[in-house]
């Protein structure tokens, strides 16, 4: 195991210089206040300083290996290609960005130079708002969803589509993608505006131990002048290779602009969250659950909090993971006072979400949330101020969201930070990935013992 | 950080060897950071402003846009000013210029030039959320009076600025 991503020692980039690592003994003022974890390790760069990305995602497979996607927006200093004529047409399309994948193995001091996934360069539809998504099976297949510039067949107009694509041999190469929607033939241009015919993004992805493919995402088709999407969702049950036929699981109640997520427990149990609009513009996270890997789908169950108002664009996920008996969620609400990120659980077997309770409730403002689970650890990860700039922070819980350690802030250095990410690894520790300036990070982070915790 | 930030930076010198203000040509789309906000605020004291935060993403904000002009347009200039900030990025200045000049060719608007949108907004609000719309009404003194986060129609917006002392 790489001695970078060892031990008790912890990176500080204004020590680049003299090697960055410092031992605890130094540090032990600092954690004694609380300041800094003793948890969390040196971190890595994924992408390179003088390319500018954005949204960072991950996932690790068996043998540790971290999986690093992200948008590429370009050389630093480049104008964006944002809006460059389609070929052959008189559009434009929104964003002209990439996605980026980059590979850290075991044993191994840095990431692997980042690749392209997309095959055509410049056709993902990437912002900082319609994030990748990323799983790994146990088969130790990679796969992705992602959002892509595309063109209506029947209107001619620009559109944006969600893409699958899969890596069978660990990352070093990708199929060609596979337009998830069918195409939207509406033009919806007036109602949509800025330059989309139609919109089938913001996709969530939950894949089996086994291999199950399930992809969801928000959908524009049949959308009015209420302005609300449905929710689409395609499922392989061969590791991605063949996919059945899209399903309309929701009607147009959905935000439109507010991310989808998904999560996979076991072999046939799936949960997937959007945020639906009920009367007067209430935007509420709610949860669907599927026990039968994905043939039937419960009525969406909300995730409680004060009712956030907006006719807007909130572009908030609701973080989800699972523990043997409970699913976790995590996500920002703009009617707290001040707004937040609320946490909040429900049995697997159904029922009512457990009374929200703010995740950091010292923050003046906290949000982007991530969560990560092995057994019955549980780690949520964040961005937050709290009397100072934005930073990343995080919590565990050691007893499957009964009870949560301190929070504490990820020692990031005087980056600009936020748009944290993690996942679990095999060797019982978790990965976070974020965005500091405009370079992805990554680095291990260990739960305390119980022992440890209890002190 | 700050090499990679020269490119913006020289933009940004260019664009501000002196204030915009709010007469600078609607069709050119004036790159802004923190600092530029907090002058074009400071220069705006003794009118109620309206900022608006709006991008061409977010289709609320675009459906809210000519609202605000009409606001504009029926309040006196001495006694009023809009000032719309793009949260797109900076990089893609031209293709919003262009998306602004066929949709709302008259209305003058900054693009942020920070690395992301917080770093602005927070110079006004650093409890900003990030969602979009948002607008904060400014009274005479400069003070932030009040935050409008959605689409809302013209009757509440000339309700807050009365409100703010208009």
């Amino acid at each position: 195991m790489s001695v970078f991503f060892r031990g008790l020692a912890c990176y500080c980039p204004s020590m680049r210089g003299s090697g960055g690592l410092i031992g605890l003994a130094a540090l032990a003022p600092l954690l004694w206040l609380g300041i800094v974890s003793p948890a969390a390790s040196k971190s890595l760069a994924a992408s390179a300083p003088d390319r500018r990305a954005q949204a960072p995602a991950i996932a690790v497979t068996d043998d540790g290996s971290i999986h690093a996607i992200w948008f590429d927006k370009g050389a630093v200093g480049e104008a964006d290609k944002k809006g460059e004529k389609v070929k052959g047409t008189h559009h434009s399309h929104q964003a002209f960005a990439d996605l980026h994948y980059a590979r850290w193995t075991p044993g191994t001091s840095q990431f692997t130079p980042s690749t392209r996934v997309n095959p055509d360069p410049g056709s993902v539809w990437g912002f900082s708002i319609s994030r990748a998504v990323i799983a790994t099976d146990d088969s130790d297949r990679i796969h992705i969803v992602y959002p892509g510039n595309a063109m209506s067949p029947t209107s001619g107009k620009s559109v944006a589509s969600s893409f699958y694509t899969r890596s069978t041999d660990g990352g070093n190469a990708f199929d060609a993608p596979t337009q998830l929607n069918a195409d939207p033939e509406d033009d919806l241009s007036s109602l949509i505006m800025g330059g989309l015919a139609q919109a089938q993004v913001f996709a969530g992805m939950a894949v089996s131990e086994q291999g199950s493919v399930h992809a969801f995402w928000l959908d524009t088709r049949g959308m009015t002048s209420s302005m609300r999407s449905a929710l689409y969702y395609r499922r392989s049950d061969d590791g991605g290779a063949h996919f059945a036929d899209e399903v309309r699981l929701q009607e147009n109640e959905q935000c439109p602009c507010c991310q989808v997520s998904a999560i996979a427990q076991g072999t046939s149990s799936l949960f997937v969250s959007a945020r639906k609009i009920s009367d007067d513009n209430i935007r509420t996270p709610a949860v669907m659950h599927s026990d039968d890997g994905g043939s039937t789908f419960s009525s969406p169950v909300e995730t409680g909090g004060a009712p956030w108002q907006l006719e807007g664009c909130p572009l908030k996920l609701t973080a989800m993971a699972t523990t043997p008996s409970l699913v976790h969620t995590l996500v920002h609400n703009g009617a707290e006072d001040p707004p937040g990120l609320l946490y909040a659980s429900a049995s697997q077997t159904g029922g009512a979400f457990q009374p929200p309770e703010k995740i950091h409730p010292e923050a003046d403002i906290s949000d982007s949330p991530a969560l990560a689970s092995i057994g019955n650890t549980l780690l949520a990860v964040w961005h937050a101020k709290a009397g100072g700039p934005r930073q990343i922070y995080y919590r565990f819980s050691l007893d499957g969201g009964k009870h949560f350690q301190p929070v504490q802030r990820l020692e990031t250095g005087d980056a600009q930070v936020g748009y944290p990410a993690a996942a679990a690894s095999p060797d019982g520790r978790f990965v976070i990935a974020w965005q500091a300036d405009e370079v992805i990070r990554v680095t291990h982070l260990e739960a305390p013992s119980a022992a440890m915790a209890a002190r | 950080m700050v090499t990679r930030l020269i490119p913006l930076l020289l933009a940004l010198f260019l664009a501000h060897g002196a204030l915009a203000g709010d007469d600078h040509d609607p069709a050119v789309l004036v790159p802004m950071d923190r600092n530029a906000l907090i002058d074009e605020l400071s220069a705006s004291e003794g009118r109620v402003v309206l900022v608006n935060l709006w991008a061409t993403w977010c289709t609320p904000c675009l459906r809210e846009i000519p609202d605000l002009l009409a606001l504009e347009a029926e309040l006196p200039g001495d006694e009023f000013r809009l000032l719309a900030v793009s949260m797109d990025d900076a990089y893609s200045k031209d293709w919003v210029s262009a998306f602004k000049a066929k949709h709302f060719p008259t209305l003058r608007s900054f693009i942020n030039a920070e690395l992301d949108m917080d770093t602005l907004v927070s110079s006004i609000d650093p409890v900003w959320n990030e969602t979009l719309p948002t607008s904060y009404v400014l009274n005479r003194e400069g003070e932030v009076v009040q935050k409008i986060q959605g689409k809302k129609p013209i009757a509440f917006f000339r309700d807050q600025l009365t409100a703010a002392g208009l």
